[in-house]
């Protein structure tokens, strides 16, 4: 029986706090929201996103690509991070007589893949069928991302693709630690990927749960979410492989259905309720051990309400400080599994916790109260991180602490 | 990790060329209206298959599909240059996510229990294969419902022809979903025995060569064996092999998925055939990763 201990060897993250783990870790210290008026492209919607101060141009230098060739922004963003993370794992390092001996994979996710390049294809196409340039289809399908990523990094003995909304990275973090714990790979890439578009900036908008504010979660008066975009990625690995450094290991994990509506969340929170024991069970601690939980948290009343409902079921009384980083950096869709579990690893290694921010009223229908100022010098044992999404979607890691 | 073995209990596909009447599946008339083509493919495939399986519960729900909900997605992406960003009708946004048809499984049957989506191109039912034959080997006594599905659209299929892809396959779609577990039952139509995909640098026009794929994932073949294969390029075998393979893809079409299409069909050929010991399903979609499913007769 294989049962490997999987750990975390690598960080990468690009969102609208910066490019790289030291930009974002600086805006998380000092409080400094990404957050403001879309600029990206052009629309009728008065609305407030996390973008990612980078155009398509420079990370295409910054990656030393074919220019010539046309890449969507999810690809690109993807790219900046998992490279990032390859780095600092030192895998990238490797010469291919060791690299050849390991079993590596990629698993990505994304939400709408390459639709931000697949947009200007449609535009055109939709009034005339022999228009449209068919290499802005190149990055539309979901999985073009992840080929990109495991052709620039040579890591293809398994690559494939999550697409569950808004927990995908979540779930490719899962089946990662998975495959790594059964013996399928030695090493993946996980976590995920999305671009601001103009179908999910609009699709929001049609749901009316887009804050014109920066978005407030867990505030009674949370109006909605802020899209952002970006990338985060982990390096995990069997932890009898050699490695540099540890961020953490993957301790517990578990996926569950709300099975209630398509995109509304249950209000008491059944879904997240059976995510969070389901992985509390799967690493064999008690909610007593949890020292913190990076919430979802997306600043919509329906969400912060069914997920405090959650926490209260869960921790009872007891819930430990919890916050959600997306009044930084947006709700980033499918890779906030991936940016938000690196911000959770980050809290593990500085022994912080990052506050939510733009907070006021404490919510009336739900008692339970974030972190509103940064917490620091904490001794943290165990982070548990929520993700979840529209199908009823949602997913929990644990992370713990190890040979600290 | 256990050594379960992995059996397929029952299975069912929806086709475009032959629809069932899905009112027999979906009762309710309001979120009928409400669904598009390829969920209410995808929610019946999985209905049937659970209905013959005789199960009354699953412990995962696993899908795979290459292009999500076409249909939705650009219903959506029209409204929004159509209205110019006005006007914008949610249900089309909500109903484009590739997790659709996992999560309106789900809300069907009331089950909170593990679901999740791939979307890879061609390897996104073999994605879903690969994390339920994970499933099973990790815990004992569990039933899965997985699953594969494209649908293609007058758009998609329009967009594939100016690239060039009906002068070398042509076009097709389909659900098929099917009730995996680890428990023995002799009623059971296959065993699974191994799901590999690996990446593939030729080109369209290149040929592929049989004997070297089976080699390199170590399977040999001999006279109980049948290969199902379904690529875009040719493949090349040695001239005595030629009675033992089935080109799938002539009795299907070219989609993402069409792979499941396969393991439904191969599922079946055990107890058609006879004398049918193995049968090895090798697909490549366009010039995306090869996948090799092997699966066994039970009574082996």
């Amino acid at each position: 029986m294989i049962d490997n201990n999987v750990i975390i060897s690598g960080l990468g993250v690009v969102s609208a706090l910066g490019v790289g783990v030291n930009e974002n870790l600086n805006s998380l210290m000092t409080l400094k929201s990404g957050i403001a008026p879309i600029t990206i492209f052009q629309t009728n919607h008065d609305v407030m996103v996390g973008e990612v101060k980078l155009g398509n141009t420079e990370m295409i230098e910054m990656l030393s690509l074919d220019s010539s060739k046309r890449y969507s922004r999810t690809a690109l963003l993807g790219l900046i991070a998992a490279r990032e993370a390859f780095t600092d794992s030192g895998f990238i390092f490797l010469n291919q007589h060791d690299r050849m001996k390991l079993k590596i994979g990629v698993i990505s996710s994304t939400s709408v893949g390459g639709m931000d390049v697949s947009e200007n294809f449609y535009r055109e196409y939709r009034l005339d069928k022999s228009k449209g340039r068919l290499r802005d289809l190149i990055g539309h399908d979901c999985g073009s991302s992840t080929k990109i990523i495991a052709d620039y990094l040579k890591a293809d003995d398994f690559v494939s693709t999550v697409s569950t909304a808004c927990s995908s990275a979540s779930n490719a973090i899962m089946l990662g630690t998975r495959m790594i714990k059964n013996g399928l790979l030695d090493v993946a890439v996980v976590g995920g990927t999305d671009a601001l578009s103009r179908f999910t900036v609009n699709g929001f908008y049609s749901l009316g749960i887009l804050d014109k504010e920066q978005c407030r979660p867990f505030d009674e008066t949370r109006a909605g979410l802020n899209i952002g975009e970006g990338a985060g990625y982990l390096i995990i690995q069997r932890s009898d492989i050699p490695h540099e450094k540890t961020y953490g290991e993957v301790c517990g994990y578990a996926n569950a259905n709300d099975a209630y509506h398509q995109t509304a969340s249950s209000s008491d929170g059944t879904g997240a309720y059976l995510a969070m024991s389901g992985a509390l069970e799967v690493s064999g601690i008690s909610p007593g051990d949890i020292s913190i939980v990076h919430a979802h948290g997306t600043g919509t009343p329906n969400n912060d309400a069914s997920e405090g409902s959650a926490l209260l079921r869960i921790f009872g009384k007891n819930v430990p400080p919890f916050s959600s980083t997306k009044s930084y950096t947006g709700h980033t869709l499918a890779a906030a599994g991936g940016v938000e579990s690196v911000f959770a690893l980050l809290s593990l290694k500085y022994g912080c916790v990052w506050p939510n921010l733009n907070f006021g009223v404490r919510m009336k229908d739900v008692d339970v109260m974030p972190v509103v100022k940064l917490l620091s010098g904490m001794d943290l044992k165990y982070v548990l991180k929520n993700s979840f999404g529209f199908g009823g979607n949602c997913t929990t890691l644990i992370f713990g602490y190890c040979n600290r | 990790m256990m050594n379960n073995r992995i059996y397929i209990y029952s299975c069912a596909t929806v086709e475009g060329k032959n629809e069932p009447d899905y009112k027999d599946y979906i009762p309710d008339p309001l979120a009928r209206r409400r669904m598009s083509r390829i969920i209410k493919m995808g929610l019946t495939s999985a209905m049937i298959a659970l209905k013959d399986s005789g199960l009354k519960s699953i412990d995962g729900i696993i899908t795979g599909t290459g292009w999500g909900c076409l249909a939705d997605t650009e219903r959506f992406l029209n409204s929004i240059y159509e209205n110019d960003e006005r006007l914008l009708n949610p249900s089309a946004f909500i109903q484009s996510t590739p997790n659709t048809i996992g999560a309106q499984i789900a809300l069907s049957l009331g089950t909170n229990c593990y679901n999740v989506s791939y979307v890879h191109g061609g390897i996104s039912f073999e994605s879903a294969l690969t994390d339920a034959m994970l499933m099973l080997k990790e815990r004992k006594d569990m039933n899965l419902l997985v699953g594969g599905f494209d649908e293609m659209s007058s758009t998609k299929e329009h967009i594939l022809g100016r690239m060039g892809v009906w002068r070398v396959t042509t076009p097709g779609e389909g659900a098929h979903f099917f009730i995996l577990g680890n428990s023995f039952s002799d009623k059971a139509l296959a065993e699974i025995e191994s799901v590999t995909t690996f990446n593939e640098n030729g080109a369209l026009n290149s040929d592929i060569d049989l004997m070297n794929i089976l080699e390199r994932i170590e399977i040999s073949l001999d006279s109980s064996c049948r290969v199902l294969y379904g690529l875009t390029n040719r493949l090349s075998f040695p001239e005595q092999l030629k009675d033992y393979l089935i080109d799938y893809k002539k009795l299907c079409g070219e989609y993402p998925t069409a792979s499941a299409f396969a393991l439904w069909y191969g599922s079946h050929l055990f107890k058609k055939m006879g004398n049918v010991e193995k049968i090895i399903i090798v697909s490549r979609h366009l010039r995306e990763r090869i996948s090799v499913i092997a699966i066994k007769n039970i009574s082996s």
